[in-house]
């Protein structure tokens, strides 16, 4: 277990790893997506109370989706860094932050944008959408702390705490919508019980969240190239990895 | 408007959000590469320069030697 975290923890190891995997994720997210955008938009059929209304369901909740999953990876990489002092951890941590953002910025706007015709209004202050406005704060505090902080070790140190205490906003989120009364509709898909919608309509929005995900592996891999490239000093791996004799 | 693009009265409001949805991943792949080129870029610089100061030191040093002797 330790020498598999050290072997994984290796930036020369990572960089020729993400170099072979980061184009297949982009592909995979490409083709997913594809798919799933047209299936959501174009096969699916038309929801009996929400009418064509409901296929922004499809951009909404794998945005949704991807916001809790970049938090966790962030705050676990985050964690990884500090227990076992691992910089490469460090720096996967600061490669997802700006892209957590921006996916819980996209699910906040799609939401939004979904609520308008459906509640009569673009934002209420209800559990699910303040906790996930909390969740866009926390991934700016994070960056906003990394950036403050001057010296390396000790940004890494104070953002990893940070992102690690934020991880009890994700549960508040996930839960809001049972544990409070919310305009906000229960989870479409669950692990446990059965999907609320058939199967036509299911299919598409799993395409999409799986997309996603990918979506994220590869821009994770790009961005933590470029992390690991800022923090690496003269090494003889960089500059074969970087062609400079 | 082409019939299979209009969705009635919510045509607007799920265009715009997959519109949305586009710019946010294009200016995510944009970002993401544009980072890494330019740390590539600026890592390339730092190197070389670190290969031409130690080889200006090295020469120096040689013809001090060199004018002593």
């Amino acid at each position: 277990m330790w020498k598999f975290i050290h072997k994984f923890g290796s930036p020369p190891h990572f960089f020729r790893l993400s170099e072979l995997l980061a184009p297949w994720f982009a592909w995979i997210a490409a083709i997913l997506i594809l798919a799933g955008a047209y299936g959501g938009l174009f096969v699916a059929p038309t929801d009996y109370q929400q009418m064509d209304g409901f296929r922004i369901i499809y951009v909404h909740v794998p945005s949704a989706s991807l916001s809790l999953f970049v938090y966790v990876t962030m705050a676990t990489a985050a964690a990884v860094g500090l227990i076992w002092r691992i910089k490469l951890a460090h720096a996967v941590a600061a490669a997802a932050a700006p892209i957590g953002a921006s996916f819980t910025f996209l699910a906040l706007a799609t939401g939004s944008i979904w609520a308008k015709p459906m509640w009569g209004t673009w934002w209420v202050w209800d559990a699910r959408l303040t906790s996930e406005l909390v969740l866009l704060f926390l991934y700016f505090g994070y960056m906003a702390l990394r950036a403050a902080i001057e010296d390396e070790n000790r940004a890494d140190r104070a953002s990893a705490l940070l992102a690690i205490i934020g991880v009890i906003n994700v549960p508040i989120i996930k839960y809001s919508v049972e544990w409070w009364h919310t305009l906000h509709q229960t989870a479409s898909i669950s692990k446990l019980g059965k999907p609320s919608m058939p199967p036509d309509m299911y299919i598409w929005l799993v395409m999409m969240i799986v997309g996603f995900m990918f979506f994220f592996g590869a821009l994770l891999m790009i961005r933590t190239r470029a992390e690991v490239i800022r923090r690496a000093r003269d090494q003889r791996w960089l500059r074969e990895a970087l062609g400079v004799s | 408007m082409p019939d299979f693009l209009d969705f009635g009265k919510h045509t607007v409001h799920v265009w715009s959000a997959f519109g949305l949805t586009l710019v946010v991943m294009v200016l995510n792949i944009v970002a993401a590469r544009r980072s890494l080129a330019e740390r590539s870029k600026s890592a390339r610089r730092r190197l070389t320069g670190d290969a031409v100061a130690t080889s200006t030191v090295t020469t120096t040093t040689v013809t001090t030697q060199g004018g002593e002797s």
